[in-house]
């Protein structure tokens, strides 16, 4: 212990005595750890950004499928109502597809036509549905999906629209039908998707008429938005309340956490700041080395002078050593600082929200000190190598 | 009593064309409290000499014992303990750090010695009084006197309390006052039981020794030699 602090006195005075050269490095240094920390720094605060982003879209989603089987009346009828009753539930509502087999969508003709228009889907969905997935555009009236009488009624997604030749410049066409499974439904609106749900080319029809095409609603899935982090509260409750007499016939799954999707992010940005970082410590490294052999070989006959004193060779590598830990702790105290600053200054400017791990300055100091070691390592070895008697000799 | 010094035909050749042989089959025994003067004309091999005597160098052949230790098969760590603990050395040019005081300057063989922080400043203060300088303690060395420079030398090299002192023409630059003054610290330290081995020009010096030893092409003897 005794021996590091002398050490230690030791290359104090030495860099006290060469003020300019050492604040010099350690701004070296400083700048290097500096941009490696704010690289890894805004790495962080970006793709944590980027997962809150999605996050933010996702996670807030429940749903609530049947187990299995083929029973029928797996959703009692007022399901969506049921699921709103549970508190941090902002919507619900919901789906089943029809598939196309069996829905037949087509023109409306008078004539028998067995063709069938491709490229488009049927579903039925609660009027709860468009609130759940943001569904905008003609939705006044939407009411009539709710309606568990044969109401036969539709609406459509643009692209389904165009299939059927149906005009989408209005949300309410007026006077257009489609034929549905032989029947003949009326449009009353068009529908726009959103970011959760893409319905261009849906058929959307009353939930209670898709479940009578299918005969059962084991298909059905029953979708619930909450408030953010409320998921896992909702979800563990959920089939208690929509169906309170056997919740095993429903199974719960909440929308999968992002985590690899947010590992994913994370190391191809890691990648791209960290090498620019490397690089610039790589530098900084050639730069404290060189600046270290020239002052050992200013410094030759001081070496030699505390050889002949009676320092060993390793005293004499541990004093260079130090000498290179010091400048670059200093540097990474430093360029931790600058780099939680820069850091911050690109969450500012970025608008993100800044995610700060404690970690951080840490890595700096680390990353710091360990280049000034590594950069005195061949210094330090050269100065050891240094003959007392010849060094002796010059003044 | 042992030979502090106890040194057998030793020889120091330096690589060259053609080589250099600064020393030949030099034999010399120095016992404690002994004041021995090497004597002779520059270029004759005193500093190689003193190099292999403060274990600085290592001669080509012959053998060396220094305070009963055998130096051919001795491990570096043990060298650079004796050099430390028992040797001090008075080198030709001073070897002093000119950015640091006088007392830090001392107190840098203490602190390669690994002499524990609470005895320094009294062994630094103890040194400092021996050679007169408690007055510059806190001076810049390099704003010190020649004659000063030299004290600080030889307190540097005594602060150890070492066994063996050896000083490479440490009054080579003074004037006459200041070659007495540490004519008559080295005196002290010879009463004091310690061996001290002076390399001088002066006759001064030559006189003051207990013993003589002329140097002349890298060959001791005991007598001046015949021009
Ligand atoms: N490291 C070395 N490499 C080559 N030659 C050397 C080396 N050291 C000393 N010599 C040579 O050895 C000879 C003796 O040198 P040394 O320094 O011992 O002389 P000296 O008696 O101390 O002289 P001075 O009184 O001028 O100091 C000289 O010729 C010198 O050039
Ligand atoms: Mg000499």
């Amino acid at each position: 212990m005794r021996i590091f602090v002398d050490t230690f006195q030791d290359c104090a005075i030495d860099m006290t005595a060469r003020l300019q050269r050492t604040l010099l490095l350690i701004i070296a240094v400083a700048l290097g750890a500096g941009t490696f920390v704010m690289s890894l720094g805004s790495n962080v605060t970006a793709s944590q950004q980027i997962a809150n982003d999605m996050a933010a879209g996702t996670l807030d989603q429940i749903s609530v499928a049947v187990s299995g089987g083929t029973d029928t009346n797996n959703f009692p009828d007022d399901a969506d109502a049921r699921a709103l009753t549970l508190p941090m539930v902002l919507s619900s509502g919901r789906r089943i597809d029809v598939d196309i087999d069996t829905a037949q969508p087509n023109r409306f003709t008078t004539a028998n036509v067995d063709e069938y228009v491709q490229g488009v889907a049927v579903a039925g969905v609660t009027t709860g549905y468009f609130d759940v997935m943001d569904l905008t555009g003609g939705t006044a009236g939407a009411w009539v999906l709710d309606s568990t009488q044969h109401t036969n009624v539709a609406y459509l997604g643009v692209q389904a629209a165009k299939e059927l030749g149906i005009p989408t410049d209005t949300p309410y066409p007026s006077g257009y039908q489609i034929s549905l499974a032989g029947h003949r439904v009326d449009v009353v609106g068009i529908v726009q998707s959103s970011e959760r749900a893409r319905v261009d080319n849906v058929i959307l029809v009353p939930y209670a008429q898709a479940v009578a095409m299918k005969i059962s609603d084991s298909e059905a899935v029953l979708t619930v938005r909450t408030a953010i982090g409320a998921g896992g509260p909702v979800s563990k409750a959920l089939r208690q309340v929509v169906r309170p007499d056997a919740p095993e016939r429903l199974t719960v799954t909440q929308v999968a956490t992002l985590d690899s999707l947010r590992s994913g992010v994370d190391s191809q940005l890691s990648r791209l700041g960290m090498s620019v970082g490397v690089m610039l410590l790589a530098l900084t490294t050639l730069l404290i080395a060189n600046s270290m052999i020239v002052a050992v070989m200013s410094r030759t006959s001081e070496i030699g002078l505390r050889r002949a004193l009676g320092a060993s060779q390793g005293d004499i590598a541990r004093l260079f050593l130090t000498e290179g830990a010091i400048t670059g702790f200093l540097g990474g105290l430093a360029g931790a600082a600058l780099g939680v600053v820069g850091t911050l200054v690109t969450a500012l400017a970025n608008g993100w929200s800044v995610t700060m791990p404690l970690w951080l300055p840490f890595i700096g100091l680390g990353i710091g000190t360990v280049v000034g070691i590594l950069a005195s390592v061949y210094p330090a070895t050269s100065a050891a190598r240094i003959n007392p008697a010849t060094a002796i000799r010059v003044d | 009593m042992t030979a502090v010094i106890n040194a057998h035909q030793l020889s120091r050749s330096f690589p060259g064309t053609p080589p250099i042989h600064a020393l030949r089959d030099a034999t010399l025994s120095v016992e404690p409290g002994e004041k021995v003067a090497i004597y002779g004309p520059s270029g004759a091999g005193k500093s190689t000499l003193l190099n292999l005597l403060g274990l600085l160098d290592g001669p080509t052949t012959g053998s060396y014992t220094v305070l009963g230790e055998e130096t051919a098969t001795m491990p570096a760590r043990t060298k650079d303990r004796l050099r430390s603990q028992a040797i001090g050395f008075v080198f030709q040019q001073f070897q002093i750090l000119g950015h640091r005081t006088t007392r830090e300057n001392i107190d840098l063989k203490l602190s390669i010695a690994r002499i524990p922080h609470a005895k320094r400043a009294a062994l630094v203060d103890d040194a400092l009084e021996k050679v007169g300088l408690t007055h510059r303690a806190t001076s810049q060395a390099r704003n010190l006197s020649g004659g000063e420079k030299q004290r600080l030398a030889i307190a540097r090299a005594i602060v150890n309390r070492p066994q063996l002192l050896l000083a490479d023409e440490p009054t080579g630059n003074l004037d006459a006052r200041n070659t007495d003054l540490v004519l008559s610290l080295l005196d002290d330290f010879s009463a004091a039981g310690i061996a001290v081995v002076v390399i001088t020009h002066s006759d001064r010096t030559a006189a003051w020794s207990h013993r003589n030893v002329f140097i002349y092409d890298g060959v001791l003897s005991a007598t001046p030699p015949r021009s």
